[in-house]
């Protein structure tokens, strides 16, 4: 792991690009998790990615709104924001790198509802440009 | 009390415009109506003789002329509309408007006049149409 | 000799990309009624997006990462919101008015009406976004954009009185008949033409997605500070064009035709088709960089997956904002707002919106996190701190300048 030493929360984590190995892009980094460990020191144990998470930090009317249109894709049933333990993201450089692949997440369910309603039924979606 | 007072603000402010608008037409801004109408008529008129001109010698496109003469066309007609509109608030501005409004209808036609001529070849009329609109040109730019 | 090749490449490619509808329209207007009075803010307006987007350029070599990607994470998620929405929007009404200038373009070559054009022109922009590669895409318009070489080859045609040209371009001062909140509200347009924001959107991503890494660095150089002035060249030869037939006559420029009337009496029917030919291109290629930089900038604020390197179907949010905005751009044509319109309001809203869009990129480029060694120079920050100066000023006086001349009534 490389991380920085010491890690800003604010300055190296919030808002931060997630990507994959390869590069793949995840989402931003919503929201952290913070658990106080047992000798006092606070340490970040997940991030959050999602529009709820975000919704709830922006707040306001628009914040309300953001966190409610992803609460209302959601079609498991389970309107939470992805949640990536700390243990698996492998940097933080200008972006955040996760050592596992993206397939083994829970998709967006904004970009898996448009994927199979709308681009994916156009013609020509499986090819890359 | 933030809200009040821009409610306010916004209501004092729409009434102002309404009441602006409300107002009726003087002799001062009916002229500025027509020495409007008249510019833009003149702009447009001299665009078009520069579109027969480069016919007559061969340089435009059929498709082009049509076009610009079209354009052209919309801007006149446009501003006739502006002056029709305008209501007519004394005997000065009356005569203003029959002196004006006769020249954006005849720029018109002589507008209409070069897409014609172009489309059927006739360089008689062509040149004939680029003449009058010079003159009309002129004519427009008396209009103070 | 290879390299060379590719160089020349980029720079023709960034010569050709320079000149949009906005550009088209705000010279040949101001040509038009002040002659080359307006000139020095072409010139103060190229210099500023040569400064500008060699940061993005930079940024987007040395950290992977386009510019707006990284203006959340300075701003904070409130800011970096509100910066979306502005640039956004005004990303959405530049599409909006090269949508309407590819389909006046045709217009002009067929003669059948534009408004018929443009779902046709619309839909054919979004099939090329979906489908042709990235570089093929930029490479074809930008390179047929350069087409409008022909109006500085028109203008030496038409003979003009050199000497006056350059006597207007060195008095800048308001002209008899003409106000100075009209002069101000056209040096404002030209400005935003100049810099409008959808290009450092395009120009950061762009970077991104042809994988720049340090070793482009130097070629991203020479297109931008090569490039970039020629094609402002272009912008000027506009201007001249209209300063020369119009501007004596008394002739306001309110159309696309009339922009292309000088080349025609210039060069005869060839220069027209060839006019003709770099209006569809400049506002074609304009079109797609404005419909893709209206999913970069949403995409990016979320952090989605964009861009054309990978399957559609893989950033399907992506697409469905490119979609979705260039229907939103047809509907606003689909009223029948002259484009003409459109585009001045789109200017005037760049012009607002550009502290939105240059501010964080001067942020991003000063910061040691992502650039390391290659933040900004002294200079370029001198630069970039003037720049802003000016943008500031220009978004201020945008709305009011537009008001009091009616815009430019």
């Amino acid at each position: 792991m490389k991380i920085p030493d010491p890690l800003r929360v604010d300055f190296h984590l919030l808002d931060r690009q997630v990507v994959d190995p390869d590069g793949y892009l995840i989402g931003k980094v919503d929201d952290v998790e913070v658990s106080v460990g047992e000798d006092g020191v606070p340490v970040v144990t997940a991030i959050h990615i999602g529009q709820h998470a975000l919704g709830n930090r922006i707040g306001g009317v628009i914040g309300r709104w953001l966190a409610a249109t992803a609460r209302r894709l959601h079609e498991t049933g389970d309107p939470r924001p992805l949640r990536v333990p700390f243990e698996l993201v492998h940097k933080v450089d200008s972006a955040v790198v996760l050592s596992v692949r993206h397939e083994l997440m829970d998709p967006s369910a904004l970009e898996i509802w448009l994927r199979d309603n709308v681009i994916g039924r156009i013609p020509g979606a499986r090819d890359a440009g | 009390m933030r809200r009040w007072l821009l409610a306010g603000t916004v209501v004092v402010v729409a009434l102002g415009a309404i009441g602006l608008g409300l107002l009726p037409t003087t002799e001062d801004g009916f002229r500025s109506t027509a020495v409007t109408s008249a510019r833009d008529t003149r702009s447009a008129v001299l665009s078009t003789r520069e579109v027969g001109a480069a016919a007559l010698r061969g340089r435009v496109l059929q498709s082009y002329v049509n076009i610009a003469v079209q354009r052209a066309r919309d801007q006149v007609s446009t501003a006739i509309t502006d002056l029709v509109d305008t209501e007519v608030p004394g005997p000065s501005s009356q005569r203003l408007r029959d002196e004006v409004l006769p020249m954006l209808t005849r720029s018109a036609a002589r507008i209409n006049d070069v897409a014609t001529a172009s489309s059927t070849e006739d360089r008689d009329a062509l040149s004939r149409a680029v003449d009058e609109l010079s003159g009309l040109a002129g004519e427009l730019g008396g209009v103070r | 000799m290879k390299r060379v090749f590719a160089i020349t490449l980029g720079i023709l490619t960034a010569i050709g990309g320079f000149v949009d509808i906005g550009d088209l329209v705000a010279n040949a207007v101001t040509g038009a009624r002040f002659g080359m009075r307006l000139a020095w803010v072409v010139v103060v307006g190229v210099i500023g997006i040569c400064v500008y987007a060699e940061m993005c350029g930079r940024v987007a070599a040395v950290s992977g990462r386009p510019v707006f990607d990284l203006v959340r994470e300075r701003l904070g998620p409130r800011i970096g919101l509100t910066n979306l929405i502005g640039s956004y929007l005004a990303t959405l009404f530049t599409l909006s008015a090269e949508i309407g200038g590819v389909a006046i373009a045709v217009e002009l070559a067929t003669s059948v009406h534009y408004l018929l054009w443009v779902p046709i022109a619309a839909f054919v922009v979004w099939v090329v976004i979906w489908r042709v590669k990235f570089e093929m895409m930029e490479r074809i318009f930008g390179l047929a954009g350069l087409s409008l070489v022909v109006f500085v080859v028109a203008l030496i045609q038409l003979a003009p009185p050199w000497g006056q040209l350059a006597g207007q371009a060195v008095t800048p001062v308001v002209p008899a008949g003409e106000d100075w909140a009209t002069y101000g509200f056209f040096a404002v347009a030209l400005f935003a033409a100049a810099l409008t924001p959808y290009e450092v959107f395009f120009f950061s991503s762009g970077g991104v997605e042809e994988r720049w890494t340090r070793k482009d660095l130097v070629v991203s150089r020479l297109n931008v500070f090569i490039g970039f002035p020629l094609g402002g060249l272009l912008s000027l030869g506009v201007m001249g064009t209209a300063a020369t037939l119009f501007l004596p006559l008394g002739v306001r420029v309110e159309s696309l035709d009339q922009v292309a009337l000088p080349v025609a009496v210039a060069l005869g029917k060839l220069g027209l088709a060839v006019v003709i030919l770099g209006f569809f291109a400049a506002t074609f290629g304009a079109a797609l960089e404005t419909g893709l930089s209206a999913g970069y900038t949403i995409a990016q604020y979320f952090g989605w997956q964009w861009g054309k390197l990978v399957r559609p179907r893989e950033a399907a949010r992506f697409h469905t904002v490119v979609l979705v905005s260039i229907l939103i751009g047809v509907a606003m044509l689909l009223t029948t707002t002259d484009p003409i319109m459109i585009t001045e309001y789109s200017l005037v809203f760049s012009a607002v919106a550009l502290p939105l869009t240059y501010l964080p990129i001067l942020i991003v480029a000063n910061d040691r996190d992502y650039l390391g060694d290659q933040v900004n120079s002294r200079t370029a920050n001198a630069l970039g701190v003037t720049y802003l100066v000016i943008i500031l000023v220009v978004a201020v006086a945008a709305v009011p300048l537009m008001i009091i001349s009616g815009m430019g009534g």
